[in-house]
């Protein structure tokens, strides 16, 4: 129940605080002290969620998914195909912009002056400043493991009787 | 506001289609990793998740503060 208000409270603030966001201009000193201040709160939250709860330790996440890479040829066809195609989006995406960012010229606009196109109407910056939110709620929420004791209060030990 | 259609803007068009082409495929057919998929894949560690919240920052810090 503290939770879910915990959480609605969250929603709330965060389209407020996009609400206003689409207001100022990125030149102004308040849309810097929100942006920075938004990712130094993200921070911490991701240290006070993620204490005791990150589902496996660095190095064994580096090791699973280098073997994961190493043997793809045991792998399942759709999981292959399926990364194949987010690394060619992605590297398309990173070339393109990057190969434009180097000609500097009209005529191939990078994906940031594109994007200069939706942050400069206020609707825009506070819909995408919303979505960068959700990104960031997302990154320091999801994926985290019960707490040992959180999971021994929902669940007690069964009680024997003799 | 006025759009110009030039080269790089219709390449643009294209990786655009082809990212909400690929994000409707890995919706419907579930053998495919989805977006949820990788973002999960990248928070299961904290040197992923450290990764993730860095790239997420210096996006907004980009895009809200430094380009128009």
């Amino acid at each position: 129940m503290a939770a879910r208000a915990t959480a609605g409270a969250l929603v709330v603030a965060g389209a407020a605080l996009a609400a206003w966001q689409g207001t100022l201009s990125r030149s102004s000193g308040a849309a810097h002290v929100a942006v920075l201040a938004t990712v130094a709160a993200a921070c911490a939250a991701t240290l006070l969620a993620g204490l005791g709860r990150q589902r496996s330790p660095s190095g064994a996440w580096v090791g699973a998914s280098w073997r994961a890479v190493a043997g793809w040829r045991r792998a399942p066809r759709a999981g292959v195909a399926g990364v194949t195609g987010w690394v060619v989006l992605g590297a398309a995406t990173v070339g393109w912009d990057l190969n434009s960012f180097l000609h500097q010229a009209h005529d191939l606009p990078t994906l940031s002056s594109l994007i200069g196109h939706v942050t400069g109407v206020p609707a825009g910056r506070g819909l995408l400043f919303a979505a960068w939110l959700v990104l960031g709620a997302s990154v320091v929420a999801m994926g985290r493991r019960e707490r040992r004791d959180d999971r021994a209060r929902r669940s007690p030990p069964a009680v024997r009787t003799p | 506001m006025t759009l110009a259609v030039t080269p790089g803007g219709v390449v643009w068009a294209v990786i655009g289609g082809l990212w909400c082409a690929w994000l409707a495929t890995t919706l419907w057919w579930r053998p495919l990793p989805h977006a949820g998929a990788v973002l999960r894949w990248l928070v299961g560690s904290w040197l992923g998740r450290s990764l993730a919240l860095a790239v997420w920052a210096e996006i907004g810090w980009h895009v809200f503060c430094q380009r128009p």
